[in-house]
């Protein structure tokens, strides 16, 4: 998904999501159209279908500060993730054709967050 | 005197049962499928993702060829922002052709895909004539 440049940095996009999909963007998405994204304090997790698809034919990557998934080394996806998201913490498994990527938050994200008072 | 219990009745079961997502009614989608037609009977694969080997029922009754699967609830945490829901499983009923032999079949499950292997009756199986 193309991000406009006036959004990126300023509100935790993904939680936008939803609704910059909705807003006449269709046109320039590179995600899978079955992806499945949800929320919670923590973090996200992404959901892909792929059904049939051997664990060694899907490459995933981090990279300057967006999502690259390769398949079957011809069809990519692309995701830029902002400035909200743990890149180093992000992981993934892969299990009865599912792909599910889990991007964590940043820590100051975290909606716990214990403060030392002085 | 003619008293009306209306006070204090216990309430209707049904409305005040604590249930759970078990109960919810089970969205089962059709799966995505394709066949292929071949000298010795008929390939399908079956695009059933999230499912094990285990919760899947593979039938042929007849010509019928019946398939339902759960897709257990491996929903992740929080709330979907977006995407629409998985589905709780998958249903799906084919016809076999006349030429194919439903009670011989063999399936096999693997990474979400099932391919189903159909071979055709004895009677419509190639056979070679020898020439006198």
């Amino acid at each position: 998904m193309i991000l406009a440049q006036h959004l990126r940095n300023t509100s935790p996009w993904l939680s936008d999501f939803g609704r910059l999909f909705d807003a006449a963007l269709r046109g320039v998405v590179t995600t899978p159209a079955d992806l499945r994204v949800h929320e919670d304090d923590d973090g996200w997790t992404l959901e892909v279908d792929f059904p049939g698809v051997a664990r060694d034919e899907l490459a995933l990557e981090v990279k300057d500060n967006g999502l690259h998934l390769r398949v079957k080394d011809d069809t990519r996806y692309h995701l830029p993730l902002g400035d909200k998201v743990d890149t180093a913490g992000v992981s993934a498994r892969f299990e009865l054709g599912v792909l599910k990527i889990r991007l964590p938050k940043l820590d100051a994200q975290v909606a716990s967050h214990h403060i030392e008072i002085q | 005197m003619n008293e009306e219990t209306t006070c204090c009745e216990t309430p209707d079961t049904e409305n005040t049962a604590i249930t759970t997502r078990d109960d919810r009614p089970r969205r089962l989608a059709e799966p995505a499928w394709n066949a292929t037609r071949h000298d010795h009977g008929a390939d399908i694969e079956v695009a059933l993702p999230g499912v094990r080997k285990e919760d899947l029922k593979l039938e042929v009754r007849g010509s019928r060829l019946a398939l339902e699967a759960r897709r257990p609830d491996q929903a992740p945490a929080g709330r979907l922002i977006h995407g629409e829901p998985a589905p709780d499983g998958y249903r799906l009923e084919l016809r076999l052709g006349n030429a194919l032999d439903g009670s011989a079949l063999s399936a096999r499950l693997e990474s979400g895909l099932l391919k189903v292997s159909v071979p055709l009756v004895k009677a419509a199986q190639p056979k070679r004539i020898e020439i006198a």
